[in-house]
């Protein structure tokens, strides 16, 4: 009994030893590798693929690892209220001006923009095609309680489109709208469903429509009020004294200067361009 | 040579009293029975000298000693094994069982699979080594059982109903190991019903009914 | 109008595998992650737990009953939940803040700690308590002392045991929603094999996401595997 016993401890303390190996090693690796920047940012600026193109040249200059948390804007800002991330990255300039104005984060810059569209059935039920006028768009669609799609989730594309409501004096409900709180993906997918209306940033819409996943159209586009701005802010040392402040400006040093700012405007996607950095728009004064 | 000393004991369970043998001195020299029809406290009055049935009144010596119960009665199970009617057998091979009450005794290393192997010859089921202890038939278990509770080394064997519900061909086996086994000095008390095992190699009888003592003859005549 | 078809969920599902197979190195670092993450947070719950299992199946003491309740009630714990609240915990505004796990393999561990522990508590009570009741006493009688007669009811139940363990393990390694709170999703760092799928399919890509799901699946079942190959020793 007693040899057997063994036997059959040490294949389990073997395989134990090997476990806890496998189990303990990105412990380990974190304490022996460099440093790493946390950055929130939104879902549709990670999906769009802009930071894969974009942060490598960075981390490799500055010899710091870049680490992306890709959620909706309003849990972006709260992770850097929070004190949980060390830089963030949001288009919701509102929302940015009380994050600067609440003391949680300092030194804002724009830095690139994108475009929001409205995109529809091909039938396009509420007559909206060609537009060029988001207001009068959702007025419209409001008017003929033709379907519509809402992220709901508070994000940037949220506030967009509440910006649209708004500006029309509307506070749209009713069976025909339908507030999802998904990304912006799962809200393509769910208006091309059904049919449906929705406002979308240019980048996912291209993502889902060269892939095939949907077959809306773009309805509404050009318009100034769709512009779309980024904005990246360091969180304030003052308020969480171990962010990672110095590298964190470098990074927003690095998006607004002109490697960045090349990087930005030479991404495509599918061959289209995305993104225009700040630089091409900064003398329109916005 | 007394062994086991029980002074007032009784036993309760619930509202039923199990056992009410009161003062008793029972010597254990080769092979004692405890006789009585079931219910009678057979098994009851075994659990309480193996040290694993605290009694709800009165205390149990054996040599001298007061026996403790619970963690702190280790030193006594040590000495003294109990083999229940219908013995449970570990899931494992039959060797590693038998080994068991060897390891569980305290013996260390090659002594433990010798002293095994040494029993199981003993009752003869040397052949019985490699297999699994649950396809084993009636007759093979009790052996088996036997085998392990002779391996620990014990001083004394209590075996409850060792035959009950065997057929007779492997009772009769069963019997001639046991009164063997009592022969080279281990001493031993078995608990029956059955009439089969009255008969000279029996040192004492203790006749049980209801709980009670009502008959407990020696060999040497005394009662 | 596209025509509605299986074709839509073959060539997706075939697309996504080969990209599986091809050894795709998002593939394999999210079955790393959700491999180290599942391991570790199993071994460190059955650590913790099945010691709490074995005091619950056999030992009487006053309160065993609303501890059995509380551990039972704890198995249905909804994961978001303990997602914000290890979240409120680990966040630098919170009290252990200061350990900087968030965002991190280790904040995803302590979360499915939180809510694997009662899965194993539960299983590994059963497990001893379905144990024939004369197992535990034929050890004792037979001299073993308490310590190898508690062993000796563990072995005994080892089958039942395993499986709590197995159990574990699956259930940690489906977890999405505490990982993504309490990892972030962080590519090639805390993106497991649940969270990836999670994002590929809010990006619509439903061949590679499921591709991911199969993946996972192989893990459990291999895992499944070779506890039962452990058995047969």
């Amino acid at each position: 009994m007693g040899p057997m016993i063994h036997r059959n401890f040490n294949k389990l303390g073997w395989l134990l030893i090997v476990l806890a190996a496998s189990v303990l090693q990105p412990f380990g690796s974190r304490l022996l590798a460099q440093e790493r920047l946390k950055l929130a940012t939104t879902t549709s600026t990670d999906n769009s693929g802009l930071l894969k193109h974009l942060h490598p040249a960075f981390e490799k200059a500055a010899g710091v690892k870049i680490h992306t948390i890709a959620v909706g804007t309003g849990k972006a800002l709260a992770l850097g209220r929070n004190g949980d991330v060390d830089v963030v990255l949001v288009h919701a300039r509102a929302a940015e001006d009380r994050f600067v104005a609440d003391g949680d984060g300092i030194n804002r810059r724009d830095v690139m923009a994108n475009d929001f569209i409205i995109v529809g059935p091909s039938s396009d039920p509420a007559g909206i095609r060609d537009k060029k006028d988001g207001v009068e768009a959702v007025k419209r669609i409001a008017g003929k309680k033709a379907r519509w799609f809402s992220r709901g989730d508070d994000s940037g594309t949220h506030k967009k489109e509440m910006e649209l409501w708004n500006a029309a004096s509307m506070k749209p409900s009713g069976q025909w709208y339908a507030a999802l709180g998904q990304g912006m993906g799962k809200t393509l997918l769910a208006a091309d469903e059904k049919l449906g209306y929705t406002l979308t940033d240019r980048g996912t819409y291209i993502a889902m429509s060269e892939g095939k996943k949907i077959s809306l159209e773009v309805l509404v586009e050009g318009d100034e009020r769709l512009f779309n701005p980024y904005g990246v802010i360091a969180v304030n040392p003052k308020k969480h004294a171990h962010v990672k402040y110095d590298v964190a400006m470098k990074y927003i040093e690095f998006l607004t200067s002109e490697p960045g700012q090349n990087l930005i405007a030479s991404y495509r996607m599918n061959g289209k361009v995305l993104f225009f950095p700040v630089r091409t728009y900064a003398q329109r004064g916005k | 040579m007394s062994a086991f000393s029980l002074k007032d004991l009784q036993v309760r369970f619930e509202q039923a009293t199990a056992l009410d043998v009161g003062d008793l001195e029972l010597p254990v020299q080769g092979l004692t029975l405890v006789t009585g029809p079931n219910g009678a406290g057979k098994t009851t009055l075994l659990r309480v000298l193996a040290g694993v049935q605290p009694p709800t009144r009165g205390t149990l010596r054996y040599r001298g000693q007061v026996v403790s119960f619970g963690r702190a009665g280790l030193a006594h199970r040590r000495r003294v094994t109990l083999v229940a009617q219908d013995p449970f057998l570990f899931k494992k091979k039959v060797l590693a069982n038998v080994a068991f009450g060897a390891l569980a005794r305290g013996f260390k290393g090659e002594e433990v699979l010798a002293r095994a192997r040494k029993a199981l010859e003993a009752m003869g089921c040397g052949h019985l080594a490699g297999r699994d202890a649950g396809g084993l038939s009636g007759g093979e278990r009790r052996r088996v059982a036997l085998a392990r509770a002779v391996a620990t080394g014990a001083e004394i064997l209590l075996l409850d109903e060792p035959t009950a519900e065997v057929d007779s061909e492997n009772s009769e086996r069963l019997r001639l190991l046991i009164t063997t086994l009592a022969g080279t000095g281990t001493g031993i008390i078995v608990s029956t019903h059955q009439p089969e095992w009255a008969g000279p190699h029996a040192r004492s009888q203790l006749k049980l009914s209801a709980g009670r003592v009502i008959a407990f003859s020696r060999e040497d005549g005394s009662a | 109008m596209r025509e509605p078809s299986l074709d839509f969920l073959l060539d997706g599902f075939r697309e996504g595998i080969l990209r599986a197979l091809r050894g795709d190195p998002q593939v394999l670092s999210a079955a790393r992650v959700t491999l180290q993450v599942s391991l570790g947070s199993t071994l460190l719950a059955a650590v913790l737990g099945l010691p709490v299992g074995y005091v619950l199946a056999t030992k009487r003491f006053r309160g065993r009953g609303w501890a059995i309740a509380l551990c039972q009630t704890l198995l249905g714990l909804p994961t978001v939940v303990v997602g914000l609240l290890v979240y409120g915990f680990l966040s630098r505004r919170g009290p252990l803040g200061f350990l900087d796990l968030l965002f991190a393999p280790g904040a995803i561990v302590v979360g499915l700690v939180i809510l694997i522990t009662p899965v194993l508590v539960v299983f590994a009570m059963t497990a001893l308590a379905s144990l024939d009741t004369r197992a535990r006493e034929t050890a004792l009688t037979l001299g073993a002392s308490a310590r190898l007669a508690a062993w000796t009811l563990v072995l005994e139940a080892r089958f039942g045991l395993l499986a709590a363990v197995l159990a574990a393990f699956g259930r940690a390694a489906s977890e999405v929603g505490l990982a993504m709170i309490l990892g972030g999703n962080i590519e090639g760092y805390t993106r497991t094999l649940t969270t990836a799928v999670a994002l590929e399919s809010m990006k619509g890509e439903f061949g590679f996401g499921i591709a991911l799901g199969v993946v996972l699946m192989i893990i459990v079942l291999a895992t499944n595997m070779l506890i039962r190959l452990l058995q047969r020793t």
